[in-house]
């Protein structure tokens, strides 16, 4: 089992203080829901710890070790989906599975997933972007980091593959620790173990749907 | 380590990189069109993957591999492609102009 801790995250942009303080905690086993209207810095708190994007204060602990940012991406730590597509567009999907998985048993996860497998011969410039977000979810799951940011997982996706997607995510989540953030908050509720909701820079613990009309996500 | 993630990085850096360096090398002939090709192009070939394939970063990124690694594996690729293209077009345009001289 792994533990993140993330403390007293803070961002600005220019004099425009984005994220003020934000901490939570996830572990193996744990889905987190993160909500917040645009420009809240959902995505900027994934970036920043992802180590893509510079922080102005973070502190963050990986089983009780201090973690620093900028070697999130070299050590394997955290996997991250993007809101925009990140695959080569240029490669056939079966060349996309063995780059990105040299063993086999990985590999075979993802070519006997009954969505994939149908698919396996075209470029990914031919999928519709519902296709290729799917398969972008299915090929980071059987990374072996032991935790994965998934941005908009649900957006553009057809109702089966959100329904696929979501019992994926189920399964995943008994080896992984998952951070989602998505405006389909009910299909986030659906599967997050605990959720949170950020306003003014500032994350609240979020237990019902009461609580994200309480902090303005949603009208009341 | 599992190269086939430079290779792809490469390739889709390549068109930047030997177009950046195929004008360095009309302009300023073999041996600086060489350093050309191997420095500003690469870096030509970076700021234009940062430029139009912006997201593509998270792909090697979530194998493992920096950016500061990528640079690393395209340099050196860069030179083994490079110089024996460029050695060609060397004894080519020797032979054709019948003069030796690099530059």
């Amino acid at each position: 089992m792994a533990i993140l801790v993330l403390h007293n995250v803070s961002k600005s942009f220019g004099s425009k203080e984005i994220l003020k303080d934000i901490s939570f905690s996830l572990e193996t086993g744990e889905i987190l829901g993160l909500f917040g209207r645009n420009g809240c810095g959902k995505s900027t708190l994934l970036k920043l710890l992802f180590g893509t994007l510079k922080t102005d204060a973070i502190s963050v602990e990986l089983n009780g070790q201090h973690l620093n940012v900028t070697e999130v991406i070299k050590k394997r730590h955290i996997a991250y989906l993007p809101q925009h597509l990140f695959l080569p567009s240029t490669m056939s999907v079966r060349d996309v599975i063995t780059m990105f998985h040299a063993d086999v048993n990985a590999q075979d996860a993802i070519f006997y997933d009954s969505h994939i497998a149908t698919m396996t011969h075209k470029r990914t410039c031919e999928l519709s972007l519902g296709e290729l977000k799917y398969f972008e979810v299915v090929l980071l799951s059987q990374l072996p980091h032991h935790f994965i940011m998934l941005d908009e997982p649900f957006s553009m996706l057809e109702t089966l593959h959100k329904e696929k997607l979501k019992e994926k995510l189920l399964l995943l989540k008994q080896t992984k620790g998952i951070l989602i953030t998505d405006h389909y908050y009910n299909d986030v509720l659906e599967v997050a173990t605990k959720s949170m909701v950020i306003k003014e820079g500032i994350g609240h613990t979020v237990n019902s749907i009461e609580d994200l009309k309480e902090f303005e996500y949603l009208r009341k | 380590m599992n190269i086939r993630p430079h290779i792809q990085f490469y390739k889709e850096i390549f068109p930047f990189v030997a177009a950046f360096g195929s004008v360095g090398t009309i302009a300023f002939g073999i041996l600086y069109g060489f350093v050309f090709f191997l420095t500003f192009g690469l870096g030509f070939g970076f700021f234009a993957f940062n430029t139009f394939k912006k997201a593509q970063w998270y792909a090697y990124q979530n194998l493992g591999i920096t950016r500061w690694q990528l640079l690393k594996s395209s340099f050196l690729m860069n030179v083994l492609l490079g110089l024996p293209v460029y050695i060609f077009l060397f004894i080519l345009i020797s032979f054709i102009l019948g003069d030796f001289s690099l530059t």
